[in-house]
């Protein structure tokens, strides 16, 4: 079993199966070896890391991605497909929703990471720049001369 | 001039705002004079100096001219400044919410995954994907423009803005499609070949305008960029020699160029410069209605081949011959309505010589000439190959046997164990479609057969004609939406 602590100074005992889906976790266990030391995570919290837990759990009998197919990822089209249990799983709200993918960056878990920004992806495919806006709260912040640039971009759609 | 303002307008505007702020947190004092504007005594604020030793008059008259246009310079960079301040502070606004907490190369991620996806007619938007992004904030932009891959697919829909393309997709191989005159007819082998369906019309090809082929010409110089060129529509020689030029395509892995007519002599082929022959990466080659000629280097490395509506003047073995020396890490390959004007001398104990194409998976065979089946079913050897063949009845010439090998044919198909029929009847052509799936389930291996646009007179016939010729190795059957009537024949008792 693995020792996890938050950054508010929670406990989480798991399983090193769970643990080591966390590439940052798994290499931090091959380092100090056998040990009964805690694991501090300083930059999550007790409520994002147990989401994430619960997502190591479920997976933690699946092939861990190598190194050939993150190189493809790269170079091939990404995709916003995402599993049924995934998609359950992330029925987060937003702010939740960008912690979980925070913490799968930071914890380097990357199909997670990838369940996390298909989500988002998938929130605003199809959407035109006021409605992700309006989505995320997000505020107008071009400067004149920018909103000119995008004015111009924009007339090869009216044109069609 | 901007030395001035870009000092003192900052400096003006943060001692205003600074006091209004502090006027505003005062609620005990009178705001009613707080912004009256000052008086000043004009008389002794300050004289324009004369460096030019005009007359006092003239001096006044410039002093009077230059005044003006001094206070327009003013209040323009005042405006300019407050709007760009404006704009910052909406900009720390943002930089609170949630969504900016994401770092841009995760954001870059979320981009990308938007642009996979491909543009349909419910989701237009989809094609807009990377100007939407990079028109939402100040950083989103930023990362959308250093995003490369956002920027790579060049169509007809943002060719106006090609040097923008070229320029924010910086080293990565462009993705190019343009449609200058849609193909004619949707029918079985557009798309997805294989799915029952009849040839259509497609309903807009008379109201769309070609486009013109110029679009293509902002990317000539960036044949060293292209990754993936799909033109359909393309009929002209000079177009033809435009967008396959002689310069080398050292990133090209896609190839497609849909024709819409054949009518190309072998001279004029023999002219389009093809790349000069440098397409090490190409491995996806479809041609419809163009017949490179089978020794071109195009086609070495392949990995999918289709090639439609095209005639040999060779035979189909020596075609064979050629694919199979030619492109050994073939694992898809297509023939649609391709016709070799050599009579082939089938041999009904499989004489024809053994082509290995180790790597294939999925031969599809669409509407060939019949005779040409069994050359090409007996001679290609692929251990692990889907099979799939399509047939139109209308134009069997003879019996069905030398197209549907139901028992001891191919040495490529295993025993068929198992068979699955489905049956589909289209009002507006008055026919139907009959597909059957046959193989064996244990060792995951099949062959697809679609007979299409049968009469429905023959429908019956057909039925009868299978089922009196049932594999004895077949285990197992299904039919899918038929009607129970054309089973009743002497075949299904076995």
């Amino acid at each position: 079993m693995v020792n996890l602590v938050t950054s508010d100074n929670e406990s989480f005992t798991v399983e090193k199966a769970v643990a080591s889906r966390s590439v940052l976790i798994k290499n931090m266990l091959e380092d100090v070896g056998e040990s009964d030391q805690p694991i501090p995570l300083p930059n999550v919290t007790a409520s994002v890391l147990k989401k994430v837990l619960e997502y190591c759990d479920h997976h933690k009998n699946e092939p861990m991605p190598t190194s050939e197919d993150l190189a493809a990822e790269d170079t091939r089209k990404r995709t916003t497909d995402i599993g049924e249990w995934d998609q359950k799983f992330i029925q987060v709200d937003q702010e939740m929703l960008f912690e979980i993918i925070l913490a799968a960056n930071y914890l380097d878990i990357k199909p997670l990471l990838d369940v996390g920004c298909k989500t988002v992806a998938n929130m605003i495919k199809g959407k035109t720049p006021e409605e992700i806006r309006k989505l995320f709260n997000i505020v107008n912040d071009f400067t004149p001369e920018e909103e000119a640039q995008i004015k111009k971009e924009n007339e090869w759609a009216e044109d069609r | 001039m901007d030395s001035t303002v870009s000092t003192l307008v900052p400096h003006l505007i943060q001692q205003l705002c600074e006091q209004a702020l502090q006027w505003q947190n005062d609620a005990a004092s009178d705001h009613k004079d707080a912004w009256k504007l000052p008086v000043y005594d004009l008389y002794t604020l300050f004289r324009l100096p004369n460096t030019t030793g005009c007359s006092p008059i003239d001096h006044i008259d410039r002093e009077a001219k230059v005044l003006p246009l001094a206070c327009e310079y003013a209040t323009r960079a005042i405006s300019s400044f407050a709007e760009s301040m404006s704009a910052e502070i909406r900009n720390r606004c943002n930089q609170l919410l949630p969504i900016f907490r994401l770092p841009n190369e995760i954001l870059a991620i979320i981009f990308q995954c938007i642009v996979g996806d491909e543009a349909t007619r419910a989701m237009p938007l989809r094609q807009r994907a990377p100007f939407n992004v990079s028109h939402v904030s100040r950083r989103w932009r930023n990362v959308a423009i250093e995003t490369p891959r956002l920027w790579a697919a060049y169509d007809i829909a943002n060719a106006h803005i090609a040097d923008i393309i070229i320029d924010r997709s910086k080293h990565v191989p462009l993705d190019i499609k343009l449609v200058i005159y849609p193909t004619r007819y949707m029918g079985p082998g557009d798309g997805d070949p294989w799915e029952l369906c009849f040839p259509t019309r497609c309903a807009d090809v008379d109201a769309a305008a070609p486009i013109t082929f110029d679009l293509l010409r902002p990317l000539l110089p960036h044949v060293h960029r292209w990754g993936a060129v799909v033109l359909d529509g393309v009929d002209d020689e000079h177009h033809l020699e435009m967008c396959l030029p002689g310069d080398p395509a050292p990133n090209l892995q896609k190839l497609h160029i849909i024709k819409n007519s054949h009518f190309m002599d072998s001279e004029a082929i023999l002219r389009i410069p093809l790349f000069n022959g440098s397409t090490p990466l190409l491995r996806d080659l479809y041609l419809s209605c163009l017949s490179i000629p089978l020794t071109s280097s195009l086609y070495t490395g392949l990995t999918s081949l289709k090639l439609e509506y095209l005639i040999y003047e060779e035979g189909v073995m020596p075609f064979l011959l050629t694919i199979g020396g030619g492109c050994p890490l073939l694992e898809r390959l297509i023939l649609r309505q391709v016709y070799w004007d050599e009579h082939p001398q089938p041999t009904s104990g499989g004489g024809n010589q053994p082509i290995s194409l180790p790597r294939l998976k999925e031969p599809k065979l669409s509407r060939l000439q019949q005779r040409s089946f069994y050359p090409i079913l007996s001679s290609i050897v692929s251990p692990d190959a889907q099979l799939y063949i399509q047939v139109d009845a209308r134009e069997i010439e003879s019996e069905l046997g030398g197209v549907f090998p139901l028992t001891g044919f191919l040495s490529n198909i295993p025993p068929i164990c198992w068979m699955y029929f489905t049956l589909l009847q289209s009002q507006p052509y008055r026919g139907y479609h009959l597909a059957f799936d046959a193989g064996d389930f244990a060792r995951g291996r099949s062959v697809r057969i679609v007979l299409t646009l049968i009469p429905l007179g023959s429908a019956h016939q057909l039925i009868s004609y299978f089922t009196q010729r049932l594999p004895l190795s077949l285990r197992s059957l299904a039919l899918e939406v038929m009607d129970p009537a054309l089973f009743v024949v002497p075949g299904f008792t076995q």
